[in-house]
């Protein structure tokens, strides 16, 4: 069917007004007070927490680099996944870990079908992703992670663990505070992503387990710098 | 089991037949219920959202046509396609084709009502293309060969040692009931097909209009993938499925998710606009949007409009006293519970479905908690009354209900009436109760006694107290 | 019912034109014969001056909620409706509301579980009026219904024509009231009331079975 006459036809059948009371104004414009994102650290791990997230919170770049080195060599990891270096809250993180001897591998898809099969195949073994956030959300303990150019999606998605870096002057009180500063947000990418947590699944007989497809774990490097 | 082929009732029996797996299922809807209440408690805001939920799908519904125009106009300027799809067959001649067209062997899919409803699966599968469900719930059912029981939790209906024999049986796994271990081989079996499938397919949460964006709500990540590792990706929407601006969708997320399963927010809220843009390093080549009516403009025209407010929360089945002792699949469609009893109906005409709406006790529990204030029992009602004008009521009960309307307006005839039936089941009683009616009233027996009516009814009482002027 | 209004000072009359609200018919979505059976339930009280006390939650929600409604295309009996909903009220909610009564001066031995019909739970927001009455009934003990709330399966046609999910319901109901330890069911709506006492019957309890107004007006 074309668009003309599905559009049409349901236009047809509003006509009838079996709605309940027209409503057709927006709902009012919500109007938010001021906050102070640094007051909203506390809220945020503790809920980040709740989800299963691991939070580390740190006041320097310096140690924020530290934290990202201590989780790859827990993990034995050499080599990550990740987002270029202008895309990270922390300068030059990618050189300062490739100096210590892990590895940001490359992860653009090629277009070919057989070649981005064996691409993907071959990225499945990489053990840690590493992204920055475009913001964290307090009341949720959730990240905003805005993909694209230099973002890729997988480096939140394929390895089994995830490490963010996000800056507390970032946080948001609520998604809705969010999207008021940021209405644009979903249109500029391809993919914006809010991550609560590592991934779960609770369909077995409601025992909740993590890691079912996503990652298993989510390091979340909640960063208070103030002067850098 | 092929439920097609059974009535109702027949459905209902086999339900109660089987106690295992009804009581899985009152345990797992009840659960859901605590974990809403709980958040509830954490979200003082929940009700206010509530409101605010509401007035955003009656605007939209309202306006339906335009915001899809929207809509779509948005899609396409972002890159990916539109298809409109009338009915069922529309939508899967699109997809078989869209997947002959691009050499598809394999799908995967996310977890959709809509491509149950549409029975995509099906379609794909004679086409020769092999389809693998991969949210766990659905792929658990996917490998039992069976329907979900719940639009959030297909599985609910299953227990732990029953997916463990199903795994065994099927992926030549050792035996396990540990949910770990279960997740851990249903994870291996997954990964491999998520990074190798030629097509993704998901539904649509809500489809943002200003923006053309699809909004993807999952805890397992299976919807990430489905969405970014394959060539194409196809999303089908059900075209009642939209919120205006991103602002709106910011308040419909979190009050589906604290609804649904209690969570603030799911694990992942996945926010596809258009395919993957130049520059950008993974994602899909291609987007369709397949938008689909399939009976909800028939509804948009009926007295059970409303129920295209519903956003798919599983709350009001959750609550549900009827749910929660027939479970998911005696309501024989893909929707269950209170939502089902309207929207099957609505969408695929009473006369299939016409036991549905009378398979509620009105409690209103459902109407209480629906988030976005839907009167499912004044639907339900509206249903009934099409129901017996287009004849579907049982004669005994029509005319019975006839007589008793008329007895009912004659005070005289109901005055005598009463006094029968005093002394008539008097007659019939065993120390005032009776053990058997005689049918069509013999459901009423067949589970409970009945009293024999009064002596003297209150009526005779007071007549007999004015004449004698009894003292206080 | 009439007694304890008595005893308040009420003077209490009754229409014996009075059949049915209609109710049975309206559920079951026989809305001709529903509307005949309101129609002559608005000819009798209309002659009636004052509060019209119910003593059952779902005919009061029907005579005040859904009354409008149903005659909503009626010139004539739309407005007596709206007269009469005005002043329609469920027994308890008539006592608490708008007596102020919260001690009926009554004593009844026993232990007793609430059990609030869905029509006058969620219909007339029926919660606080029937659990104040009972905590001043003297020598009640009053015990805790686990999962109140919940549907006890009668509701109406469906008791009949879904016999099967009304059994089912009732049972989950009364495996409640017996964990609770009551020795007295208490209600204010006598459908769910027959239809839990027929299956405490089956089951062979003791437990009574009373409405509220009964417990109410009893004086030890």
């Amino acid at each position: 069917m074309n668009r003309r006459d599905f559009l049409s036809n349901v236009r047809h059948s509003l006509q009838g007004n079996y709605l309940p009371v027209a409503q057709s104004q927006a709902p009012p414009v919500q109007s938010f007070s001021s906050f102070d994102p640094h007051d909203l650290a506390a809220q945020f791990t503790e809920r980040a927490l709740a989800v299963k997230s691991e939070v580390h919170q740190v006041t320097s770049h310096a140690a924020g680099c530290q934290r990202v080195r201590d989780i790859l060599a827990q993990h034995q990891a050499t080599r990550f996944i990740g987002w270029r270096d202008e895309f990270l809250p922390i300068q030059g993180l990618n050189n300062e870990l490739a100096q210590r001897g892990f590895q940001r591998q490359d992860s653009t898809i090629p277009n070919e079908p057989a070649d981005r099969r064996e691409t993907h195949l071959a990225l499945s073994d990489v053990p840690i992703g590493l992204t920055g956030a475009l913001a964290g959300l307090a009341d949720t303990g959730s990240l905003v992670v805005s993909c694209g150019d230099g973002c890729s999606r997988l480096s939140s998605l394929l390895p089994p663990i995830h490490i963010a870096l996000l800056e507390t002057r970032l946080l948001f009180p609520t998604i809705a505070h969010f999207v008021q500063a940021h209405p644009d947000a979903a249109r500029r990418t391809s993919n914006l992503v809010f991550i609560t947590g590592p991934s779960r699944s609770a369909d077995i007989e409601q025992t909740m387990t993590l890691g079912v497809h996503g990652p298993k774990e989510l390091h979340v490097i909640l960063i208070t710098a103030d002067h850098e | 089991m092929n439920m097609a082929n059974l009535t109702f009732h027949e459905r209902v029996s086999d339900a109660l037949a089987n106690p295992a797996a009804h009581q899985a299922v009152g345990r797992g809807a009840r659960k859901f219920t605590a974990n809403r209440a709980q958040a509830v408690a954490n979200f003082p805001q929940m009700d206010a959202l509530r409101d605010r939920a509401r007035l955003i799908r009656a605007r939209t519904v309202s306006k339906l046509d335009v915001f899809l125009a929207e809509f779509a106009d948005n899609v396409e300027a972002n890159g990916g396609c539109v298809f409109w799809a009338q009915n069922a067959a529309d939508a899967n001649d699109y997809v078989v084709k869209l997947a002959g067209a691009g050499d598809v062997r394999q799908v995967v899919k996310s977890k959709s009502m809509v491509t149950e409803e549409i029975e995509l699966n099906h379609a794909l599968e004679a086409a020769g293309v092999q389809v693998v469900e991969s949210d766990l719930g659905e792929f658990i059912i996917q490998l039992a060969g069976e329907k979900p029981s719940h639009i959030i939790a297909p599985v609910l209906h299953k227990t732990r040692a029953q997916v463990g024999e199903l795994f065994q049986e099927k992926l030549n796994t050792p035996y396990t009931d540990d949910p770990f271990a279960l997740n851990d081989i249903a994870r291996a079996h997954l990964r491999d097909i998520f990074l190798s499938a030629d097509m993704g397919i998901s539904g649509v949460n809500f489809g943002v209009a200003e923006s053309g964006t699809l909004s993807l709500v999952t805890n397992e990540g299976n919807g990430r993938f489905c969405t970014t590792t394959p060539r194409i990706h196809v999303a089908l929407m059900g075209m009642e499925r939209l919120v205006p601006t991103l602002a709106d969708l910011a308040t419909m997320l979190p009050v589906l998710e604290i609804s649904a399963t209690g969570q603030g927010l799911t694990v992942y809220n996945n926010l596809i606009t258009g395919p993957r843009r130049p520059g950008e390093p993974d994602g899909p080549e291609e987007l369709h949007v397949v938008i689909l009516d399939n009976g909800r403009s028939d509804a948009l025209a009926t007295e059970v409009a409303e129920i295209l407010y519903c956003i798919r929360c599983g709350a009001c089945m959750n609550i549900c006293p009827v749910y929660r002792s027939i479970g998911g699949h005696a309501y024989g469609s893909v929707y269950p519970g209170p939502l089902g009893s309207v929207v099957t109906p609505a969408l695929m005409g009473l006369d299939q479905w016409h036991q549905l709406p009378h398979a509620s006790t009105l409690c209103g529990a459902c109407k209480d908690i629906c988030p976005v204030r839907i009167d499912i029992p004044r639907l339900l009602l509206q249903l009934r009354d099409v129901s017996s004008r287009a004849d579907h009521s049982p004669a005994w009960l029509k005319t019975g209900m006839r007589i008793y309307g008329t007895i009912a307006q004659r005070p005289g005839l109901f005055r005598l009436g009463m006094r029968i039936g005093s002394v008539a089941t008097r007659l019939l009683a065993k120390k005032g109760w009776l053990n058997t009616l005689p049918p069509p009233l013999n459901g009423w027996t067949d589970h409970r006694a009945f009293h024999a009516l009064a002596k003297k009814s209150f009526r005779q009482l007071w007549t007999e107290r004015k004449t004698t002027e009894h003292p206080l | 019912m009439v007694e304890i209004l008595e005893a308040q000072g009420i003077a209490v009359e009754f229409s014996c034109d009075q059949t049915c609200c209609g109710q049975p018919a309206f559920n079951g979505g026989f809305w001709n014969d529903a509307r005949a059976m309101a129609r002559h339930t608005l000819d009798v009280f209309s002659m009636t001056a004052g509060p019209i006390v119910v003593p059952s939650g779902s005919c009061a929600d029907m005579i005040a909620h859904r009354y409008p409604e149903l005659l909503r295309d009626d010139m004539e009996y739309v407005s007596k409706a709206k007269h009469v909903a005005v002043r329609t009220y469920e027994f308890t909610q008539f006592l608490v509301d708008e007596l102020g009564l919260s001690d009926a001066g009554a004593s009844c031995r026993g232990r007793a579980a609430y059990h609030p019909s869905c029509h006058g739970l969620r219909g007339l927001n029926l919660c606080e009026q029937p659990q104040t009455l009972l905590a001043h009934v003297d020598g009640l003990e009053q015990v805790e219904l686990p999962c109140a709330e919940e549907c006890c399966g009668f509701g109406g046609l469906f008791s009949v024509t879904m016999s099967a999910i009304s059994g089912a319901m009732l049972e989950r109901k009364l495996d409640h009231l017996i964990a609770s330890g009551a020795d007295m069911l208490v209600g204010s709506d006598v459908s769910c009331l027959m239809h839990m006492a027929g299956g405490l019957q089956r089951r062979g309890s003791q437990i009574a079975v009373k409405h509220i107004a009964e417990v109410l007006n009893e004086h030890g």
